[in-house]
């Protein structure tokens, strides 16, 4: 889910040593098609194509709810029980903002990283509770809080009072 | 691209298929997976 693109997920990629395909989703189609507004989130896919199980938010295989659901799922299980979905990842994505944010993305990769923040800017006046787009907002400004060692929650949630409050 | 406005996907449905880039290069789409069991984890580098 990186408006960056594909050089800004790959070190993970690699430093992980993922062996697993990779897809690079710069303008948010995922979070139209399965309601998100937050990451991480889980899907599992029966052979059939049909969606057997959709967690968005806290979806983390060092929680044992999701270590317990992958167990099950490549035991053979169909997880036809409903699971519980925390109310704040999800949402359904407002198309105007949507439409803001890909051409913030269209003038980032283009070297215009001031007016593309502009843009996110207003899409998240619109749609205040997308994740997606504020976090791309402060990982583009402040970098140093996302790309220098560990990723500063502390100083996200400062942010976040300023920014909503 | 494809653009959805209304409601989105549902367990116990068919998941709306997609098509991205791969970072090893090429598009990938879901349909592609047919006959397998999928986990899509998704996931930012923030």
């Amino acid at each position: 889910m990186d408006a960056q693109g594909a050089d800004r997920a790959r070190p993970y990629v690699e430093a992980a040593g993922a062996t697993f395909t990779t897809l690079v989703d710069e303008g948010n189609l995922l979070g139209q098609l399965y309601g998100f507004k937050a990451i991480p989130n889980g899907l599992l896919i029966d052979e059939r194509g049909v969606l057997r199980y959709k967690r968005l938010g806290g979806f983390d295989i060092r929680r044992a709810e999701t270590a317990a659901v992958l167990d099950r799922w490549a035991a053979g299980s169909d997880l036809s029980e409903p699971s519980d979905q925390p109310e704040a990842s999800r949402g359904s994505n407002r198309p105007d903002a949507g439409d803001l944010f890909r051409r913030g993305q269209d003038l980032f990769r283009r070297g215009k990283a001031d007016e593309a923040v502009g843009l996110w800017r207003r899409a998240l006046t619109l749609d205040p509770d997308n994740y997606i787009i504020r976090k791309q907002v402060w990982a583009v400004q402040h970098p140093e809080r996302f790309y220098e060692g560990d990723i500063d929650y502390a100083w996200q949630r400062e942010q976040m009072a300023g920014e909503k409050g | 691209m494809t653009v959805h406005t209304g409601t989105t996907a549902t367990v116990g449905e068919e998941a709306p298929d997609f098509r991205l880039p791969s970072l090893s290069g090429g598009d990938v789409s879901l349909s592609g997976y047919a006959g397998k069991r999928l986990v899509v984890f998704i996931w930012a580098s923030w």
